[in-house]
């Protein structure tokens, strides 16, 4: 289990160079640079004193001096400054971070508890019509685009909830945990509905396999009360294939924030990277996809890991 | 609190900030809704309008623009053209700087030089470039001497040049999130995309600000805006657009103010590349263009049409009707086409920006208009960066349509966008009448004399249909009923922000 | 007549596949007789009547800010929608399934670097990848069809790999080589042709996707442009108009969720017809 950690951890680290050299080169590849944009519409500037910005920002290095730099800098721990407005891109990607965190984190409590408790309900029901009914809602659930219901939910706290629910930015950097929180309801609550929809319908098959078990069968014979079984036998084990699609969705939830945010005016880290590429500020941009990839790679892990936890019959060598 | 806590005082700052937030209960905070981010509030740094505005409410200038875009005086009393070259500015000798020290004259000659050090390197420089010397004659007087003579540079001056101290710059090497100036409010902190925050300065050398605080925040998203106005979140909010605006005008809470902004939407023809090389097709497609119907659908009557001077310049425009083309003519535009060779029209791209959703409105309507000679244009919607690269960088367009704040001088009008060797010539228009013209207007002081260079430069410049000029575009702040003495500037500046009370 | 019946049958059989079936012959009555069903054109202007509200002849969606009938740009639209997600699933599924087999069958060092690409790519949220690549390529209807198709590629690639792997542990694929077989017949004959069952089903879901993602990129304004309309821009306008005209915020959003729903319920039935194993990953 130990030396599968390990090695894991170390497989992630050409990816990781991978990744960094793709960040590198990607947003180098956009038309336009830092200094254009910073220019402007009205400023009448010769070419030679914008070539000496783009000599003081360092963007006259070659691209292979860039990346060493880039790396030496990451070992000691620093990811450069934002072209755009000089600061260090470390401690801006975690304050960002933090505002989607909270985001992310109530999608995944909504999503969890809605499409787990749903999909409890659903088990009981398979193989009847109902069950129809079931499918096709969670199918609705994952076809409706994020920004969409994210504008239907701005309308409705708009017009019926006048100041419920903050519909535009975070909370302050000084704010209480439910303050924040009130400001990533609505976000939250809109990359919550794809979740729970995944997770109804895994909650689903997997309670139905495990009610179809011998043991649980064994556990009705024994006299148990149905409601003993269904919670203590069945949801537990079931509930495993649930941890690992959770984990899986925290990924994936990262990738439908940009969307919400730009409805919520939200300063996450999806808006961060939406301005880095339109200011083409390359180190922030680099430092949050590159943040993004290794909390995926580590989430994907932790998965595995808490798999083999949950499940004594998984071993990793 | 402050991300970057670089010095004790500025922790002190931060600190006196968190015991004030304490206390906010009695404080009187006006919250204003910007769209865009300032991104760098050094007055050595500003790229685009909104850090104009900021510079000039945290770093006054030596002159201001008024409501009516006319110059008057600001931290200088008076000032006298002793020749052609050189202009002398009386300062005021009650400003105080907000880390607490008279300005001086030695403070205007610093914030020059320090915009024009090529080290910095500041994209306002250009501005004041034409400047030979700055001589301090004593201490609330300095005289600018230009290299020849510039008219413009007034403008330069005004526009350009936010008077900072010297021992900000030492203390923090750039003006980027913290420094001194000497206007109303203090800067207290600036987090980039979410909030500046500024607090009332006691010793201004005006009538003492109203206000205790007013926090600027950053809403990109215009519905956003407008909610948070709804709600109270805050207390005024920015437009451009008059769709997003007209429910407001419903709303009994709130007041609805407009004023034509110095911003026109520039139509610009590649003269490099046909046919627009040819004036009878540029100037076809000037008559095909309905700019009332655009004034109408777009801005639902709020917008006026533009020559290449706004009218809200009342001093130097001329009135659209004098130009051609605009009351709409299709059948001249149709006889034109045929002069030209293209009597059944042809088939083009239109460029314009994401940033800008008004301009594309703008864009789809003139893509029907101008369909009805024949003209067949494909909008391509690039986002802001790709649209300066195309535009200022690389003059790759067909057509490209781009709102721009021109300013107050006419020199922003003409001579950066027609003269032949601009480097901001986007359409590539050669025209040696012209750049005499242009020439002469800078070296011309008289106002008089100025006045009729610019109204033959007008007319040329939309006989040969250099461009297209369509309208000029409103401006727009709502304010909650609460605002009180709210003042809508014609450039967005926020210069009367020290008379304005809340009355909660 | 055995086959048709035999359709017959399994749609009657499994009321997903048969409700996104006839979702599906909606969609294509859209594409196929839009110009012919719409009331107007989608661009065709009507100063008089901007904004004008919905459930009302003549314009019975309403009309958005210019007056343009709003049920002739929904009915367009699916047009532009579907065309996109036709073109980038089909990109998606062809590099995918080159390089997958490719990888699955050679394996080696061929395996090893188109999986390390494959894992890079797969490293990055779907839509800011694809929104750089627009970033980099411009928007517009071709580019956001590559970005789409590019982005999701890697995931069929994963899937046509496995695929291929689980087949070549077949008896019959090792007789096909071992009686010399040229590896273009083995992949394409055996190897491909039994892939095909979990390809069918994918690119359905694919067309979910690239619904979801072109409508994402036309609401950033990355895709589609102006006046053509798809229903993630003319959400993106509406947004402007939220208040003055909230059911242009909605239809638009209908639309999309419609047919993104038509290809999830496909994907769905066919998945338990054809591929039990990949139920749960729709």
């Amino acid at each position: 289990m130990l030396t599968f950690t390990v090695r894991r951890l170390l497989a992630i680290i050409p990816l990781m160079l991978g990744v960094i050299l793709i960040t590198m080169l990607l947003p180098r590849l956009i038309p336009g640079d830092v200094v254009t944009i910073m220019l402007g519409s009205e400023s009448v500037v010769s070419p030679q004193r914008a070539d000496e910005m783009r000599r003081l920002l360092g963007l006259d290095r070659s691209i292979p001096q860039q990346y060493w730099d880039y790396l030496t800098g990451l070992v000691r721990g620093d990811m450069g400054r934002s072209l755009r407005t000089g600061q260090p891109v470390g401690p801006l990607i975690v304050d960002r971070f933090m505002l989607s965190f909270y985001i992310s984190m109530l999608a995944i409590v909504l999503g969890t508890v809605g499409g787990v408790t749903l999909g409890v309900i659903a088990a009981r029901y398979r193989r009847t019509r109902a069950d129809l009914f079931f499918r096709i809602f969670n199918l609705i659930g994952l076809s409706v685009p994020r920004f969409w219901v994210a504008t239907l939910l701005l309308l409705a706290a708009t017009f019926y909830l006048a100041g419920t629910f903050p519909t535009v930015g975070a909370a302050r950097a000084d704010a209480s945990f439910l303050e924040r929180m009130r400001y990533a309801f609505l976000p939250g609550l809109t990359l919550a509905i794809p979740v729970a929809a995944v997770l109804a319908r895994i909650t689903q098959t997997a309670m139905a396999e495990v009610l179809a078990q011998d043991y649980v069968r064994v556990a009705h014979a024994k006299g148990l009360a149905r409601r003993v079984v269904f919670v203590k036998h069945a949801l537990r084990n079931a509930l495993i294939p649930v941890v690992t699609e959770v984990g899986l969705q925290t990924g994936f939830i990262f990738g439908g924030i940009v969307e919400v945010e730009v409805v919520f005016s939200y300063p996450g880290v999806g808006q961060l990277a939406l301005n880095a590429i339109s200011q083409r500020d390359y180190p922030v941009l680099q430092g949050v996809l590159l943040v993004i990839t290794v909390l995926f790679a580590l989430i994907n892990l932790i998965v595995d890991l808490s798999y083999a936890w949950l499940d004594p019959r998984i071993r990793y060598e | 609190m402050p991300r970057f806590v670089k010095t004790p005082m500025f922790a002190a700052i931060a600190l006196a900030l968190v015991m004030a937030i304490g206390s906010a209960a009695a404080q009187k905070t006006l919250r204003i809704g910007i769209d865009v981010d300032p991104i760098n509030l050094d007055p050595a740094q500003m790229s685009h309008m909104e850090a104009h505005r900021f510079v000039a409410l945290i770093y006054p200038t030596l002159l201001k623009y008024d409501a009516q875009l006319r110059l008057v005086p600001h931290l200088a009393t008076s000032f006298e053209i002793l020749d052609d070259r050189t202009y002398e500015f009386t300062l005021r000798d009650d400003v105080m700087f907000h880390h607490g020290r008279l300005m001086v004259a030695d403070d205007v000659k610093f914030s020059i030089e320090r915009i024009l050090d090529p080290e910095v390197p500041s994209p306002e420089a250009f501005e004041l470039e034409p400047i030979e010397e700055v001589v301090v004659v004593d201490d609330h007087t300095v005289r600018i001497i230009t290299k020849e003579p510039f008219a413009p540079i007034l403008h330069g001056l005004t526009f350009g040049l936010g008077i900072h101290a010297p021992e900000s710059v030492e203390e923090f090497g750039d003006l980027r999130f913290f420094g001194s100036g000497t206007g109303p409010f203090r800067l207290v902190e600036y987090i980039p995309d979410s909030i500046v925050i500024l607090e009332r300065f006691d010793d201004y050398f005006g009538p003492a600000p109203l206000l205790d605080r007013v926090e600027y925040h950053i809403i990109p998203d215009a519905p956003a805006r407008t909610t948070a106005l709804r709600a109270g979140d805050i207390d005024v909010a920015r437009y451009d657009d008059a769709k997003a605006v007209a429910p407001l005008r419903r709303d009994a809470n709130l007041t609805v103010d407009y004023v034509g902004a110095p911003r026109i939407l520039h139509y610009h023809l590649n003269h490099r590349r046909a046919p627009f090389d040819d004036a009878r097709v540029r100037l076809a497609m000037s008559c095909a263009i309905d700019r009332e119907a655009i004034a109408q659908l777009v801005f639902l009557g709020d917008a006026l049409p533009s020559g290449p001077i706004p009218p809200s310049m009342t001093d130097w425009a001329l009135p659209t009707d004098e130009m051609p083309c605009y009351t709409r003519d299709l059948d001249r535009a149709r006889e034109l086409l045929a002069e030209a060779g293209y009597p059944d029209g042809f088939a083009s791209t239109m460029v314009g920006t994401t940033r800008f959703p008004v301009d594309i409105e703008v864009g789809q309507v003139m893509k029907e208009q101008l369909a009805e000679v024949g003209i067949e244009m494909e909008i391509e919607q690039v986002e802001w960066g790709d649209l300066l690269d195309l535009w200022i960088t690389r003059f790759d367009f067909d057509t490209l349509l781009i709102t721009s704040f021109t300013g107050r001088d006419p020199d922003a009008n003409f001579g950066r966008r027609f003269e032949s060797t601009s480097t901001r010539n986007a359409v590539g228009y050669d025209n040696p009448e012209v750049d005499d013209l242009i020439a002469r207007s800078r070296t011309t002081i008289d106002f008089d004399t100025r006045w009729e260079i610019f109204r033959d430069l007008q007319l040329i410049i939309t006989e040969e249909s250099a461009k297209i000029f369509v309208v000029e575009y409103p401006y727009y702040e709502v304010y909650r009923d609460e605002v009180v003495n709210w003042v809508t500037h014609p450039m967005g500046m926020h210069y009367h922000l020290d008379q304005v009370d809340l009355q909660r | 007549m055995t086959r048709l019946r035999t359709v017959a049958r399994i749609l009657w059989t499994n009321p997903v596949l048969l409700v996104g079936s006839a979702m599906l012959l909606l969609l294509v009555v859209l594409v196929v007789f839009g110009p012919a069903l719409a009331p107007y054109r989608y661009s065709t202007m009507h100063p008089t009547a901007t904004f004008a509200p919905p459930f009302q002849a003549p314009h019975y969606l309403g009309t958005d800010e210019f007056g343009r009938d709003v049920l002739s740009r929904v009915v367009y639209g699916a047009r532009f929608s579907l065309l996109i997600a036709m073109m980038s699933a089909l990109l998606a599924i062809t590099l995918g399934t080159v390089f997958g087999a490719l990888a699955g069958y050679f394996g080696g060092w061929l395996n090893a670097i188109i999986m390390r690409v494959t894992d890079l790519l797969l490293a990055f949220p779907a839509l800011l990848l694809a929104i750089v690549v627009v970033a980099i390529a411009g928007p517009g209807l071709t580019n956001a069809t590559l970005a789409i198709g590019i982005v999701y590629a890697p995931r069929v690639v994963r899937i046509v790999r496995s695929a291929v792997l689980q087949v070549m542990q077949n008896d019959y694929v090792n007789a096909a080589m071992a009686l010399g077989a040229r590896d273009g017949r083995v992949i394409w004959l055996h190897v491909l042709r039994n892939t095909l069952p979990t390809l069918g089903t994918y690119t359905s879901i694919l067309f979910a996707y690239g619904l979801l993602t072109e409508a994402a990129l036309s609401f950033l304004g990355l895709g589609v442009q102006p006046p053509i309309p798809s229903w993630g821009g003319m959400l993106r306008s509406a947004r402007s108009f939220l208040e003055l005209s909230p059911m242009l915020s909605v239809f638009p959003g209908v639309a999309i969720m419609f047919a993104v729903l038509t290809f999830n319920l496909i994907a769905d039935g066919l998945a338990e017809v054809l591929d039990p194993r990949l139920r749960s990953k729709t």
